[in-house]
């Protein structure tokens, strides 16, 4: 901001006070000023309630149902000035009575939209508090350990990353492992719903943590890691809890750093696992998708034959 | 080779008399003179935009452009249509007004508000480029995810703002100091007609105003007599807030004479009118409220001609064309610091915080007496208003030609 600007704004700031200060003392000194705006105030709001709603308005109705429409009542009434007078009254007839038709189709087209988004809402809430999780966690199986190829894979794409690298996973620490092998340091933030189900990597030493890799990633500052590998139990977290994980991982990672999300598809899911874990994870394309708008430069790895069939390699940028 | 772009604009409701409509033209215009060919369509056009536009629903069965540019301002069919389609998409973003205080009036276009915020943000996944009205649009977008974004002020139109022999005058009379004295006007008693008439007395409120002409003559005029007018150009609708506006010039005429308030602006439903109407006539003040309705361009340039302070409480706007054709006529301008305003007015104009009346109607007083004040923020407020024009249209062509650029078909 100039100079000039700044004393712009800042006389602005002065006069706005000033008139404050006035209007304020106004009040003060013409007690009636104060219960006058709220006579008003309680006035329209008395008006304004008790006025019709435009559900009454046929006319209003029509003008605005039609500008969001599916159908338009006009669109088959062109070209009647070269009909005959019987047929042009017949065809305006039918207009008007198609009108109504028109407009309460519109009607409910758009009160569909509106419910449709209440019934959105809704629905993300109750994701966000959903009791039935813990019991769910005690239903199906824990997420499959991942297989060797894909853990020589990872530790592949990150054998030569900058700076320590966070794996939230399942707790058995295949993947860390792996890149322990490869010479990466690495903070193993193993994950499970149920602190038992932990296995090996709870007596590793590393810190793997329970139910909560959002707050773990929280404890790294901005671009402190060189690389998050999110595999395992991660799938089975809903969009609004993998959103913030994604987003605080992306934030931990340097630049030029990696984001790896090596998860299997829920499509491929099958049997019980697909009826009572619908709506939780993500597809790779998906994941592909928030990465690039986190800013990241993202490769998917197809893998053949392995549960995890594509490995999404984000590259912070 | 090259062979000449085929760009297909979308718009949901094409009129000519609409800030919307009269940027969507000027954008095929200039598309034309860049060498494009173009087609305009819609959902929804009035009788003499019809001749200059397809039907939208005809689209599917024209041959495929090789760019589509879409005037996104509310929900409509158009837009899940365009989301269908597989060509580059350009969104032009003109700001869609949050649908709450829409609810209780028109339910139907709060839902259509509402369908459009969700279409907009699936739109923003596709959209290669963006255009939007203002910084504050072009934050929207980004948060939805669209990384270019290019932000044009709307075009405006030509036959509201003054000639260019007009807008010296106007420079002349306001930076040489020849403005009305309006402080006579100042009211010496101080009658609480408006409470009384609120509290059910049967006081009749005494005419102010000595008409000394019609407004309404034939040839249009708007004659000044010694009334203080206040303007607001802007469709009736809750989220412009006319009701406070109204509630303001309550409180203003208990200190000022001759004032009068006018609303120029169609009704987009006749409930939020007639509340409108009710709640004025309830605080007595319906004798100093005009409904002008919507008028032509020749009248609306009058009204601003005539109008002392343009004056402007909404609680949401994309970007408030009004605003820039109220500095434009040189009207100081006193708004309420919300949404783009601020970013409309630059250093014009004088903000208040809230929309309380009696803040509101201070702030008015002040301008209206502060010769000094009112001066500044009408010299101001020419300038802001240059910058939009011609320079916006520079603007709009240079981001249209790099967006074309980008697009060139090959053939």
């Amino acid at each position: 901001m100039s100079d000039a600007e700044l004393t712009d704004s800042k006389r602005a700031k002065l006069i706005q006070s000033e008139i404050g200060a006035d209007a304020t003392k106004r009040k003060k000194n013409d007690p009636t000023l104060e219960s006058l705006e709220r006579e008003m105030q309680e006035s329209w709001d008395h008006i304004a309630e008790g006025t019709d709603t435009a559900t009454t308005n046929r006319q209003a109705l029509f003008g605005q149902a039609g500008n969001g429409s599916v159908v338009n009542a006009d669109a088959s009434t062109r070209n009647w000035r070269r009909q005959g007078f019987t047929k042009t009254i017949l065809r305006k007839l039918v207009r008007r009575y198609l009108h109504d038709v028109v407009h309460q189709l519109n009607t409910l087209h758009q009160s569909q939209g509106r419910l449709l988004s209440e019934l959105e809402k809704r629905i993300a809430k109750l994701e966000l508090s959903d009791p039935a999780q813990p019991i769910l966690w005690e239903m199906i199986a824990p997420v499959a350990e991942p297989e060797p190829e894909l853990c020589a894979h990872i530790a592949r794409v990150l054998s030569s990353v900058q700076g320590s690298v966070a794996v939230i996973a399942g707790g058995n620490h295949s993947i860390v492992e792996a890149l322990e092998r490869s010479g990466v340091a690495v903070h193993a933030l193993g994950q499970r719903q149920q602190k038992d189900q932990i296995g090996s990597g709870l007596n590793s030493g590393l810190g793997p943590g329970v139910g909560s890799p959002i707050e773990d990633l929280i404890a790294f500052g901005d671009g402190a890691l060189g690389a998050v590998v999110l595999s395992g139990v991660v799938e089975s977290y809903n969009a609004s809890t993998l959103l913030k994980l994604l987003s605080e991982a992306v934030r931990a990672t340097a630049a030029n750093g990696f984001v790896i999300v090596a998860v299997a598809d829920p499509s491929d899911r099958v049997g019980p696992e697909a009826d009572l874990m619908q709506g939780l994870g993500l597809e790779p394309k998906t994941w592909a998708f928030l990465l690039e708008k986190q800013g990241c430069s993202v490769d998917l790895l197809e893998l053949s034959a392995l549960r995890v069939r594509c490995v999404v390699v984000a590259q912070v940028l | 080779m090259n062979r000449q772009m085929v760009v297909h604009q979308f718009t949901v409701d094409l009129r000519g008399r609409d800030a919307v409509g009269n940027h969507t033209m000027q954008v095929d215009e200039i598309l034309r003179e860049l060498g494009a060919d173009t087609t305009l369509y819609a959902s929804h056009a009035d009788r003499r935009m019809r001749k200059l536009s397809r039907d939208f629903r005809y689209h599917a069965t024209d041959p495929a452009p090789d760019l589509i540019i879409y005037q996104a301002s509310i929900g409509s069919v158009v837009a899940d249509y365009l989301l269908t389609r597989n060509e580059s998409l350009v969104i032009n973003y003109h700001n869609i007004t949050p649908a709450e205080p829409h609810y209780k009036h028109f339910p139907h276009l709060a839902a259509a508000l509402d369908l459009g915020r969700q279409q907009l943000a699936r739109l923003c996944r596709k959209a290669c480029y963006a255009v939007a009205d203002s910084e504050f649009n072009a934050g929207e977008l980004r948060r939805l995810g669209i990384r270019n974004v290019a932000v044009v002020p709307p075009l405006l139109d030509g036959s509201v703002l003054p000639s260019a022999s007009e807008s010296d005058a106007i420079g002349r009379r306001v930076r040489g100091g020849r403005l009305p004295d309006l402080s006579q006007n100042t009211r010496s008693r101080k009658t609480d007609v408006v409470g009384k008439r609120l509290r059910g007395s049967r006081l009749r409120v005494p005419p102010l105003i000595t008409r000394t002409r019609q407004t309404d003559t034939a040839d249009k005029r708007i004659c000044r007599g010694t009334r203080v007018t206040l303007l607001f150009v802007g469709r009736l609708a809750p989220n412009k807030r006319q009701e406070d506006l109204i509630a303001t010039v309550a409180i203003l005429r208990r200190w000022l004479s001759g004032v009068e308030l006018v609303l120029v602006g169609s009704s987009v439903a006749d409930s939020y009118a007639r509340a409108l109407k009710d709640f004025a006539k309830r605080i007595g003040v319906d004798d100093i409220v005009r409904f002008e309705g919507s008028v032509s361009s020749k009248r609306l340039a009058a009204w601003y001609r005539t109008a002392d302070v343009f004056v402007c409480l909404s609680a949401h706007e994309g970007f408030c064309v009004p605003l820039v054709e109220a500095m434009a006529w040189g009207v100081p301008v006193v708004a309420l610091e919300s949404t783009a305003v601020p970013e409309t007015l630059g250093s014009a104009g004088v903000l208040v915080s809230e929309p309380s009346p009696t803040l509101v109607a201070t702030t008015i007083e002040r301008v209206l007496n502060d010769q000094a004040l009112r001066r500044k923020s009408s010299v101001r407020g020419l300038a802001r208003a240059q910058q939009f024009s011609p320079g916006t249209r520079q603007l709009l062509q240079q981001t249209l030609e790099e967006i074309l650029a980008d697009n060139v078909p090959v053939s």
